[in-house]
């Protein structure tokens, strides 16, 4: 190549000096000063590309991408990849057609025709790495080079380019997997594997025998989802061994993550044989493989093959934060077998192992199995509260009649109370269950807040009349207990009898607060059915900005959930309280009012003294997904309140309207506080971020049938 | 550092401070204290002082008017010195006048919906209330009534203990040996109402200065305010009859301690001469001018 410092006028001269210095420090300096690239200092450039300090080269590439479309500089590197000695010079050429994107793909085309077998393959890792779809037209062509590297770095580029556009890649490398040459074969296959393509039984199958290809055609076995990839898959855990038998592990866990009951079964029936060796293997793996994919994989597995080793690897697995989930999703609780292994659980020293295990046989059992409801039931008697409240929660789920009185002790007053809450859940769902079995309890005797929690939950009247139940209720509310009188009002308030009204209105006046907390509630629920207009008015009463507040915040939330045309003006009455627990009571409780005109109460409380008042009402607009609501979040980007500011900023964020990113950007430009410009930076960032990578598959989820 | 506070000597009460402390009493409770009731003050609230760990009366009023405990406290504090004394079958004669010819005016007023309801507003510790509920209970022309019998105070306490309703010995100086063999049982060291009684019987908190809250007792047939209203300023008497007055059906009874009347008070009731009492009624519909 001519010198190009000799060439005249047009050149660059400080440059074409330095870039004759020694010291390769001073010729980098030299182009990273350069500032506007022209087609006069193309020539120049091109001679920093082929200097031989490759910290010029690099300097060099950048200022190659900085410069402004010049055609003349895209022709100057494809003529880099023209047959040559100056290897930096070819790789540097690279690394900048890369750069520059789709500038430079269109020539890259062109010059498949005249470059030759090397510069062909470096036009195609040029092309690979703009990263671009349109660059796939173009490789299409390549893949059936005569040359075989060009080939290959062909089918390498298609499956990295494939990120950005999976379908068409994969299309492509679906060609390639009839190749006669194994490595392309094997790169094809890789390439699809790495895109996450479904691959057919049908495709798969003829590739067994291909030695070439073995680990990869595992992999793609355990993408297909098809029931028929199990049988070579088992086959190959007990014959594979190290590593090979990781990537079998992996596939397999692939395969049967999201499988349904059919593939569950035959992954049971086929991985139940696989030899002891292999299991321990696998249970290894369990414990402390790298990746944690792996080591999901290989508790799948485990799971699936109903070993021994299996069950209890999977039960201590539960233990394990990381790997919780699937190794629930995996027990088999029909197996008396795995049953057995939790109940032995139960006797652990550990009670976080015992709360856990009585946890699980509560979720996962579908089937009652006596066993096991008798050993959640006896966990009622353990030491541990927390293994005391799981057991409670367990029966919710699977406690059968012998389990109503147990649970039912537990609400007798000299039971601790923390356990109250849970043992009321459980009985009510017994109840609920065995209506028959619960009268009979009822009937023999119960502590009287079990009594109340039958009497609301049985669909059978409890002494055998609406009148009698109420009455019972009505009795236990002047009972010297406020826990007794706090249930009596839950239960009230869930018997359809009218006649409760007065009852609960009165225990408005009781001297414990919980009491009276549960009276409005009641109310409230009467003011949704048969006595509504009577128990509306009391909530008004209770609702007044001066009552007591903790009564008047749950009246303002029963409010709004009546058809009642008072409601409107008493929460927007209430909205206006300058007690700020109140008016924030009130807006939170708006956005739930069936009443359309909701909308006008929240926007003026944007306007409340106290801060809190108006990010409630922010809040209460932004849930409405209503244009007039997102104005006003808009207008709250200038509140005089920083956070109020900060909060309007999250939720246009959340909101994601793209009509208010300008709003944003130039709010940006005035605001001053620096929590409330992270914000809206925030906001801008996460909108840009809308439409990115585009999936072909969604992620698998754990467990069968999920 | 409370404890060694508490240890301390008890807070003196200045009579500025003490006037201050009274009108908040009355304003909220309409109970009226004269100059003597300083000591009384004095006495029962240190307590409260020390264990607030206030440094002395100054500091609590304005603990008092300004903390957002404030209410509460007040409540507390009007607990600690206001007069709860009452015991079973208090004024006899008054209760034998209601049994024999005012029971009667009611039940025959109810025949149809044959339900009845007694106040006993400001019940103290429950022992009116329950008295009430027997005598109902006893009484022959009241077989098949659905009765009520509302207990409240504005002492929570109080109400927690009629509640419970197991009574000491000194509950007892005026009960019918009769009477209390069928209607209490040995509980511990007391003696406990039994559940057919307490079934009658419902208790309450209530200010009766607040006519508002006092709503939620419904509609009554008698109220009995005994040994109440002596304790308030005129003001607040009016206040408290106007609202009994509202919760009273028309028809309706009012029975006062026999040092109380509404001479002053109010005209709206007309004076009834029993036999044995003087008590007040509510005009019946139609009746009123
Ligand atoms: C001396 S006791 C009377 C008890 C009963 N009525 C009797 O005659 O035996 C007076 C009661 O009135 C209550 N009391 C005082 N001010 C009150 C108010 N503003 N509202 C309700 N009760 C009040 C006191 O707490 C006290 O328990």
């Amino acid at each position: 190549m001519a010198d190009p410092t000799e060439d005249g006028a047009s050149v660059d001269r400080p440059l074409a000096v330095a870039l004759r210095a020694f010291d390769p420090e001073l010729r980098r300096r030299a182009v990273a000063e350069l500032t506007d690239v022209a087609v006069e200092t193309v020539p120049l450039l091109m001679q920093a590309l082929a200097d031989e300090d490759w910290r010029v080269r690099k300097e060099a590439v950048s200022a190659v991408v900085a410069a402004p479309p010049i055609p003349e500089l895209v022709t100057a590197l494809i003529g880099a990849l023209e047959p040559g000695d100056n290897v930096g010079l070819r790789n540097a050429a690279v690394d900048a057609l890369a750069a520059l994107g789709l500038e430079s793909i269109r020539e890259l085309s062109a010059a498949m025709v005249h470059l030759d077998a090397d510069g062909r393959k470096l036009a195609v890792d040029a092309l690979a790495r703009t990263g671009r779809a349109e660059a796939l037209v173009v490789l299409r062509g390549v893949l059936d080079d005569g040359d075989a590297n060009v080939r290959m770095a062909a089918i390498e580029g298609t499956s990295a380019i494939g990120v950005a556009c999976a379908d068409k890649a994969i299309e492509l490398l679906d060609g390639c997997l009839s190749r006669a040459e194994p490595v392309e074969r094997l790169a094809a296959l890789a390439g699809l594997n790495r895109l996450g393509a479904q691959l057919a039984w049908e495709q798969l199958e003829p590739l067994l025998g291909d030695r070439d290809l073995t680990e990869e055609v595992w992999t793609a076995l355990g993408k297909s989802g098809d029931v028929r990839a199990l049988a070579p898959l088992a086959e190959s855990l007990d014959a594979a061994m190290g590593g090979r038998r990781h990537v079998v592990v992996g596939a397999l866990g692939d395969l049967l993550w999201g499988a349904d009951e059919a593939l569950a079964a035959r992954g049971r029936e086929l991985l139940g044989r696989v030899s002891g060796e292999a299991v321990r293997e696998v249970a290894c793996l369990v414990a402390s493989a790298e990746p944690l994919a792996l080591r999901r994989a290989a508790l799948v597995v485990l799971g699936v093959t109903g070993t021994g080793l299996g069950t209890r690897t999977l039960v201590d697995a539960l233990l394990d934060d990381s790997l919780c989930a699937d190794a629930e999703a995996w027990l088999n609780l029909s197996d008396p077998t795995v049953r057995d292994e939790l109940i032995q659980r139960l006797a652990s020293g550990d009670p976080r192992e015992r709360a856990i295990a009585v946890e699980v046989l509560g979720r996962r059992l579908t089937t009652p199995a006596q066993d096991a409801v008798a050993a959640v039931q006896r966990a009622l008697d353990d030491e541990d509260e927390g293994v005391r409240i799981a057991a409670l929660a367990a029966l919710t789920r699977i406690g059968g009649p012998a389990s109503l009185e147990r649970v039912a002790a537990l609400l007798d007053p000299s039971q601790p109370s923390s356990l109250r809450p849970d043992a009321e859940a459980a009985l009510a769902a017994l109840a609920q269950r065995h209506p028959e079995q619960a009268l009979e309890v009822f009937a023999r005797g119960l502590p009287p807040a079990a009594g109340a929690v039958i009497i609301a939950s049985c669909p059978l009247t409890a002494t055998g009349s609406r009148e009698g139940d109420r009455a019972y209720l009505v009795l236990l509310l002047s009972d010297q207990a406020a826990y007794h009188r706090r249930v009596a009002l839950d239960a009230l308030a869930r018997l359809p009898a009218p006649g409760s009204l007065d009852a609960i209105v009165f225990a408005l006046s009781d001297e414990e607060l919980d009491v009276r907390q549960a009276a409005v509630r009641a109310l409230g629920r009467l003011a949704e059915g048969a006595a509504a207009p009577v128990a509306v008015s009391r909530l008004l009463e209770l609702a007044q900005p001066d009552a007591e507040a903790e009564l008047c915040t749950l009246a303002l939330a029963a409010l709004a959930k009546v058809r009642d045309p008072r409601a409107l003006p008493a929460l927007r009455a209430a909205a206006r309280a300058p007690r700020a627990a109140i008016a924030v009571a009130a807006v939170e409780a708006l956005p739930t009012l069936a009443d359309p005109r909701r909308l006008d109460p929240l926007v003026e409380a944007l306007s409340h003294p106290e801060p809190e008042v108006a990010k409630a009402a922010l809040h209460g607009l932004a849930s409405q997904r209503d244009a007039r609501a997102r104005a006003h979040i808009g207008a709250c980007l200038d509140h005089e309140a920083w956070d109020v500011r900060r909060l309007a900023a999250d939720l246009i964020a959340q909101d994601g309207d793209p009509a208010t990113m300008d709003l944003l950007r130039s709010k940006l430009g005035s605001e001053t506080e620096p929590l409330v410009r992270e914000a809206l930076t925030r906001a801008l960032e996460s909108n840009e971020q809308v439409g990115g990578v585009r999936r072909t598959r969604p992620p698998p989820g754990p467990g069968p049938g999920r | 550092m409370s404890s060694a506070r508490s240890l301390g000597p008890r807070a003196r009460l200045r009579s500025d401070e003490f006037r201050l402390l009274r009108d908040l009493v009355n304003d909220h409770a309409g109970l009226t204290f004269d100059e003597s009731a300083l000591y009384v003050f004095e006495r029962r609230l240190a307590e409260r002082v020390a264990q607030l760990d206030l440094r002395g009366f100054d500091e609590y009023y304005k603990f008092l008017r300004f903390n957002v405990r404030g209410l509460a406290e007040l409540e507390e504090a009007i607990d600690a010195i206001t007069t709860k004394e009452t015991y079973f079958f208090r004024q006899d004669y008054q209760l034998r006048a209601f049994c024999d010819e005012v029971v009667p005016r009611i039940a025959q007023a109810q025949k149809d919906s044959r339900r009845l309801t007694v106040w006993s507003a400001g019940c103290s510790s429950g022992e009116e209330a329950y008295t009430l509920a027997i005598l109902l209970l006893e009484h022959p022309l009241l077989a098949g009534f659905d009765i009520k019998v509302i207990g409240s105070d504005l002492s929570r306490s109080s109400i927690a203990f009629a509640r419970r309703g197991v009574y000491r010995e000194s509950s007892f100086r005026t009960t019918p040996e009769e009477l209390r063999r069928r209607y209490f049982e040995a509980d511990g060291t007391g003696h406990r109402v039994v559940d057919s009684v307490r079934r009658l019987c419902h208790f309450g908190n209530l200010n009766l200065l607040d006519g508002q809250r006092a709503a939620v007792v419904g509609r009554v047939d008698a109220v009995f305010c005994r040994n109440v209203l002596i304790y308030f300023d005129v003001r607040s008497r009016r206040k408290v009859i106007d609202n009994l007055h509202q919760r009273l059906l028309p028809g309706g009874f009012l029975l006062l301690g026999h040092s109380e009347s509404l001479i002053n008070v109010t005209t709206a009731f007309e004076l009834v001469h029993l036999r044995e009492d003087l008590v007040y009624r509510k005009p019946a519909l139609g009746a009123q001018t």
